[in-house]
C-alpha cells in the first residue's frame, strides 16, 4: 500500500489535464463507455499524466454502467491511477464548457488535454474549433455508417485520430503526437476567392446581386 | 452552418430559421447567430432605449418550429403522414403564417426535405412566395414581409449537403436534387455527384 500512496501524493502535485468524453444525444454507445471505463485505457491515461475522466454517459443504459463503475472502482482508479473520474447525462447548453475543460488553461495551471467522441459531425466541428486534440470513435451499431467516412477524412488530412474501440489506449498516445502537429482548423483554402466567395456567392448568383 | 452566411443581415432584413420542434440546440444556435449579428452591429450606446434605429440596422428575424418530419428511429410507414404535417407547417411559415413561434425548442434533414417541398407547392399554386428566400438544411431566410408582395422575385432554394457526407449524397439531397436550384457539397470528393449539379465551393462549416 505504500507505492499506492505515494502515485497518490504524485497525483496531487500533477498539473491538472482532462480527457472529456462525450457519446452524444441521440444514441447510446455503450461500447465506448466500457472502453474508457476499462483498464488499459485508464493505465493508458495515467502514463500520460491525465488527472481528469470527465464522461457525458447520456441517459438510462450510459447512466447505468457509469454509476455502477464508479460505486465499484471510483476509489480504487484514484488510488492506483491518480485520476478522478466525473460524469453528467447530458447538457442542453452544448458542450462548450468541457470542450474548454480539457483544451486547458495556462493561467490556472492546467494542461491541454484530449476530447474522445462519438462521429457527431457538430461535436467534431465543435472539438475542432476549440483546438483541442480529437479522437473519434464512429459507433459502428448505428446504421448510419458514413459516419465512419467522416473520421476516415478527417484523420487522413491529420485533424483527429481515429479512435477503435478495441484498442482505446493506443489513442492516446497518437493524440499526443496529434498534438505536436497542431493543425488547425479551418482549413486554410475555406473561404478563399478560388472557391468564388463560397455561399455567399452562391447566394448573390441567384439573387441576382452583383457587388 | 450558420457561419458560413457572414452578409445575411445586410442583404436580407428579415430572417426566418426553421428548426424542427424538439431541437433546442438548432434553435440556441440560430439565436446565438443573431446575437452575433447584433453585437457586430450595433453601437453600444444606441442599445438603450433606441430599439426601433437598431431594427432598422439590423433587421429583425424569428425561429419557428415546424412539426418534426420524422423522429428519430420513427418507422418508415408513419413518415407520410408526419412528414405532410411538416409540409403543411412549412407552407404556412413561407406564406408568413408562423405556425408556431419559438424562442427556443426544434433537427434534421428531412425536416429539410419538406421545407423545400413546401416552397415548390406554394410556387405551383402560383404564388411568387416571398421576393426571395434561400433555404439551407435547416435554415431559411425570408425578406421583409412588406415587401413580399411587392417584388415580383421567386423564390430560390439552395440546399446544402450535411459536413458529414465525405463520399456519398444522403438521401434528403437525392431526394431533393432535381427541385433545388443549387446544390452545394462541402467535401471535393462529391464535386460533380448528381448528374454533375453538385458544387463544392469550400468547406461551409468553420
Amino acid at each position: 500500500m505504500t507505492e499506492a500512496s505515494t502515485i497518490n501524493y504524485e497525483a496531487t502535485k500533477k498539473p491538472c489535464k482532462v480527457c472529456f468524453v462525450t457519446i452524444g444525444a441521440t444514441a447510446s454507445f455503450d461500447k465506448l463507455l466500457k472502453a474508457v471505463l476499462d483498464d488499459p485505457f485508464l493505465e493508458a491515461l495515467r502514463r500520460a499524466e491525465y488527472t481528469e475522466l470527465l464522461i457525458q454517459y447520456g441517459k438510462e443504459e450510459g447512466k447505468a454502467i457509469y454509476e455502477s463503475f464508479i460505486s465499484r472502482e471510483h476509489d480504487n482508479v484514484k488510488r492506483t491511477c491518480g485520476i478522478n473520474i466525473a460524469g453528467f447525462d447530458f447538457n442542453t447548453n452544448g458542450l462548450g464548457e468541457q470542450m474548454r475543460k480539457a483544451k486547458g488553461h495556462p493561467g490556472n495551471g492546467s494542461k491541454e488535454g484530449l476530447v474522445i467522441s462519438h462521429a457527431g459531425s457538430g461535436t467534431i466541428l465543435d472539438a475542432l474549433r476549440v483546438g483541442v486534440p480529437l479522437v473519434v470513435v464512429p459507433n459502428t451499431e448505428l446504421l448510419h455508417n458514413h459516419q465512419v467516412e467522416l473520421a476516415e477524412e478527417l484523420a487522413k488530412q491529420e485533424y483527429v485520430v481515429h479512435g477503435s474501440l478495441n484498442d482505446l489506449a493506443a489513442s492516446i498516445s497518437e493524440a499526443e503526437k496529434l498534438r505536436e502537429r497542431k493543425r488547425q482548423w479551418p482549413p486554410p483554402n475555406s473561404g478563399d476567392e478560388s472557391y468564388k466567395r463560397g455561399l455567399a456567392g452562391v447566394m448573390d448568383d441567384e439573387m441576382g446581386w452583383v457587388d | 452552418m450558420l457561419r458560413c452566411v457572414p452578409v445575411l443581415s445586410l442583404k436580407f432584413t428579415h430572417r426566418t430559421y426553421v428548426v424542427s420542434s424538439g431541437d433546442g440546440f438548432s434553435a440556441l444556435k440560430a439565436r446565438e447567430f443573431e446575437m452575433e449579428i447584433a453585437a457586430r452591429q450595433a453601437d453600444p450606446a444606441k442599445t438603450q432605449g433606441a430599439g426601433e434605429i437598431l431594427h432598422a440596422i439590423r433587421g429583425s428575424y424569428d425561429i419557428v418550429a415546424v412539426r418534426r418530419a420524422r423522429r428519430v428511429h420513427q418507422s418508415l410507414s408513419s413518415t407520410p403522414w408526419t412528414a405532410s404535417l411538416c409540409v403543411w407547417d412549412c407552407i404556412r411559415v413561407i406564406m408568413g403564417r408562423n405556425p408556431r413561434r419559438t424562442g427556443l425548442p426544434p433537427h434534421r434533414s428531412w425536416t429539410g426535405v419538406c421545407v423545400v417541398l413546401a416552397s415548390l407547392i406554394v410556387l405551383f399554386f402560383g404564388f411568387s412566395g416571398p421576393a426571395s428566400s434561400t433555404s439551407g438544411e435547416k435554415v431559411e431566410e425570408e425578406p421583409d414581409r412588406l415587401s413580399r408582395w411587392q417584388q415580383s422575385g421567386q423564390m430560390r432554394t439552395i440546399f446544402i449537403e450535411s459536413w458529414a457526407r465525405v463520399k456519398t449524397l444522403s438521401l434528403s439531397g437525392k431526394i431533393l436534387l432535381p427541385f433545388v436550384d443549387r446544390f452545394l457539397v462541402q467535401w471535393p470528393a462529391l464535386e460533380g455527384k448528381g448528374g454533375g449539379k453538385a458544387e463544392f465551393v469550400g468547406a461551409l462549416v468553420a
